[in-house]
């Protein structure tokens, strides 16, 4: 700060950036303090009681919002189920098992999927696949958990593909002479190196793919068919926490089954900070570990 | 006696430079031979050529023939019907840095014999004892087979990977400056090693040190700028004299 | 090869062609059922578009008030976002330090992370909260609308300048305090231009994700039938939430027609932004792969 500290004084610059910082680290915690002012009612055990139940029937003064819970981790987990063994899949092909013209193109074709809107996802998944698992199960309206788990592996997994690429980025170049000097085939290089060496790497995939299943809001809401219930199978329709509170903003409800739409934000809030000290507590021990 | 390793019109480009052109010789069985030429003549890439390994770097193309003589008759490295990993299990390489997998010693010697050549449970461990000993690395490390390869000092990693390639029982070694990133002592020992070698195996060595060149040839295949410059061999006559003239210009 | 190699090499391939059936049946049904509304009238209606450019005519049955909307709320929240996001990203790559450092990239990662209907939900305590204490006369509208989508992408654009800035080679780094330049003045007159075209892609890469996302403006002001908003205040209409309506509640198929309409056009504009940010992304690493 000695020669060219007369042109631009840097103090105030410096200022302005911290205090922008703090106020994006501040949107975080108000948002926090909001949905626990909102929430704040149910402190009261009749009430809390009255939300953890399993019937959702507002105008019988039934709020229970355990079958939305369900409904999410339900969808969520099963549309990763679903999701990360075709990532690994395409990782693997990505990687050495395909040709590498190819290669580029599927890894391309994924980082294009990102970009087309969910709205646009579900859309088509409404006049595609809905009609399609009607005609082909003939069982209900196809409007069900198995089109959302579809539609739902369709959108995480971009998100799994990438994560698993970058981790297999980190070991495969590694190996990939060595591997090929020693008269092994691609599939064995990544079945019994590279797959094997990044089992922390994965679980940080398989945990930032929960989170946005369990985060997405239209696909849930446009194919699942929103009946607060607990589904007897994969035909059968359901709601998760975050069509719920799509649905109950909609239409303009008395003031308990507002607050089952705060619980439910709490406890999404809850869950996405678990999953990001999840993924933190993962990278730190990693980098202590090497 | 036949050819171990015969090459003509040999022509490696990568993006369309040619890196090596123009290449023709040939090695004999039970010879080491070693190739010699400053950094980026392309030594690396000939070696390579061998066991069709530059086919895992982007943008790479290879005219020309490379012929092999194992045992069971001979093997047209470039030909259509070849596999490269069955090509790469019958000739072993070693790198300049030891490369071990990132996975415990015992695995780096196992994991290569039970995928490539379908070997596992107790003659697997036999083979690896026997080459553990072979580089004199068992003693060493005989109390601590489930630690870590990379635990290893460098001497000790680049025996380990001449082991692992020496346990898939190839016909052919090629070797990428072995003893370039390890001490003196372990570089004498790995020299002594390839020399015990070479009655059972054909051995191909990229070398950068004059003296090391001098202790372990046979043959001198020399490189320059991509192009076959200069071939010696202990034979010929004059040898030392031709040694040295040919050689003075390199290093 | 074993068997079980080959086996799990047949798999790989199915897998791998998942993804581009998937694009091509997308991509394909769309067109096939919107091509044939994507024109003027897809957009204006019977109104001459002229009037309803320039005159603010009412549209009643094209989606150019969605459009608008959309647009609107995008300018918003990058209004509002990237000014944020720019700063924040320096502090983070070149002030924050220790435990401050700490606390603030977790942050920023818990807002990435965040479910976007939790912004949305935000938003709307937001309007209750002001209800009850200081404006008792305040709604939903396009600046709330705006204000959360920024909130939603600020991550995207820390992140962005984050990466771009801590992604420069050591070197230049160097440069600025070899030639007597302070920090402040490093940043501004060597890092920042060096990074530019990584930081741009990030932004437009995040106005993308804000004009595609709909759980927010659902619970933030995005209502089926506005027309074209009057001011920052007003409710007004939004592409994905159009294009949600009609999934959910078409009466005709001119409706339905219309929708496929407004589904390429949004899906035009995302890849669009998108392929920007890729092409500027690319431009920056080659500019450093040369050094």
């Amino acid at each position: 700060m000695s020669a060219g500290s007369h042109i631009s004084s840097p103090i105030p610059a410096r200022i302005v950036i911290a205090v922008s910082a703090w106020i994006s680290a501040a949107v975080v915690l108000s948002i926090f303090l909001f949905l626990a002012w909102f929430c704040r009612p149910l402190l009261d055990t009749t009430v809390l009681s009255s939300l953890l139940s399993w019937d959702w029937r507002p105008f019988q003064g039934d709020f229970g919002i355990l079958s939305m819970l369900t409904g999410s981790l339900l969808l969520a987990s099963s549309s990763m189920l679903l999701a990360f063994p075709v990532g690994m899949g395409i990782c693997c092909f990505v990687h050495g098992v395909g040709p590498p013209g190819p290669a580029r193109l599927v890894l391309w074709t994924i980082k294009l999927m990102t970009s087309v809107p969910t709205v646009v996802y579900g859309f088509v998944a409404v006049f595609v696949l809905v009609p399609l698992l009607r005609d082909v199960f003939r069982e209900g309206s196809g409007f069900s958990l198995l089109a959302a788990i579809l539609g739902l592996a369709v959108l995480v997994l971009p998100t799994v593909v990438l994560m698993l690429h970058s981790q297999f980025l980190t070991i495969e170049p590694q190996v990939r002479l060595t591997a090929a000097a020693l008269g092994m085939a691609p599939s064995q290089k990544l079945l019994h190196l590279v797959i094997p060496a990044s089992g922390r790497g994965f679980l940080a995939a398989a945990i930032l793919g929960l989170g946005r299943a369990l985060g997405d809001t239209m696909i849930p809401l446009m194919l699942a068919g929103n009946a607060a219930q607990l589904p007897g199978s994969v035909f059968d329709s359901i709601r998760t926490m975050t069509a719920h509170i799509a649905l109950v903003v909609a239409t303009d409800s008395r003031s308990l089954a507002y607050l089952s739409l705060f619980a439910c934000g709490l406890l999404l809030f809850m869950t996405t900070a678990l999953i990001n000290l999840g993924l933190r507590m993962l990278a730190g021990n990693r980098e202590n570990g090497s | 006696m036949t050819a171990a390793v015969s090459i003509k019109n040999l022509r490696v480009t990568f993006n369309g430079a040619a890196v090596l052109e123009d290449i023709t010789c040939k090695t004999r069985c039970g010879e080491l031979t070693v190739i010699v030429g400053r950094s980026g003549s392309g030594k690396s890439t000939l070696l390579r050529a061998v066991n069709r390994l530059n086919e895992c770097f982007p943008g790479c193309s290879t005219t020309g023939v490379v012929r092999l003589s194992l045992h069971d008759g001979q093997l047209a490295v470039y030909a259509d019907g070849t596999c490269p990993e069955r090509l790469r299990g019958r000739v072993g390489m070693v790198f300049q840095s030891p490369n071990v997998l990132p996975l415990s010693i015992e695995r780096n010697m196992l994991l290569p014999q039970r995928l490539v050549r379908g070997i596992t449970g107790r003659a697997a461990e036999e083979i690896m004892r026997r080459m553990l000993r072979r580089v004199g690395l068992f003693d060493e490390v005989c109390d601590r087979m489930d630690a870590q390869a990379a635990t290893l000092s460098g001497g000790q990693q680049q025996r380990l990977c001449l082991a692992r390639a020496l346990a898939l029982e190839p016909e052919v070694l090629l070797l990428d400056e072995p003893t370039a990133s390890v001490d003196y002592q372990s570089a004498r020992r790995i020299e002594d090693l390839l020399l015990s070698l070479k009655d059972e195996l054909s051995l191909l060595v990229v070398s950068h040190s004059l003296p090391q060149t001098r202790r372990l040839a046979d043959r001198v295949l020399l490189i320059r700028e991509g192009r076959l410059t200069g071939q010696w061999h202990r034979g010929q006559a004059n040898a030392d004299a031709a040694f040295e003239k040919m050689l003075s210009t390199t290093f | 090869m074993t068997r079980f190699h080959r086996l799990f090499s047949a798999l790989c391939w199915a897998c791998a062609l998942l993804p581009g059936a998937v694009m091509l049946l997308l991509i394909g049904f769309l067109l096939r059922q919107g091509w044939g509304s994507l024109d003027l009238h897809l957009l204006f209606g019977d109104t001459p578009p002229l009037d309803a450019l320039f005159r603010f005519v009412p549209v009643w049955d094209g989606i150019w008030p969605a459009c608008f909307g959309t647009l609107c709320v995008v300018v918003l929240a990058g209004v509002i976002s990237i000014p944020l996001g720019i700063l924040c990203g320096i502090h983070l790559s070149e002030f924050a330090q220790g435990r401050f450092r700490d606390i603030l990239s977790f942050c920023v990662d818990l807002l990435a992370g965040m479910p976007s209907i939790l912004m949305g939900l935000f938003g709307f305590a937001l309007i209750l909260f002001l209800r009850h204490t200081l404006l008792p006369d305040v709604g939903t509208g396009l600046l709330l609308s705006g204000f959360c989508l920024g909130l939603l992408v600020l991550p995207y654009m820390v992140n962005a300048t984050y990466t771009s800035l801590s992604s420069l080679p050591q070197d230049l780094r160097l440069l600025g305090p070899s030639l007597g330049l302070n920090h402040m003045q490093s940043i501004r007159h060597i890092l920042l231009p060096s990074a530019g075209k990584g930081i741009v892609s990030g932004l437009v890469l995040s106005l993308g994700r804000a004009a595609e996302d709909t759980a927010v403006i659902m619970l933030t002001g995005a209502v089926a039938n506005a027309g074209m908003p009057r001011s920052l205040f007003d409710k007004y209409e939004a592409l994905p939430f159009y294009i949600y309506t009609t999934a959910a509640e078409y009466q005709t198929p001119e409706d339905l027609n219309r929708g496929f309409g407004a589904a390429l056009v949004l899906l035009v504009m995302t890849t669009g932004l998108f392929l920007a940010a890729h092409l500027l992304h690319q431009a920056m690493e080659r500019r450093w792969r040369r050094g």
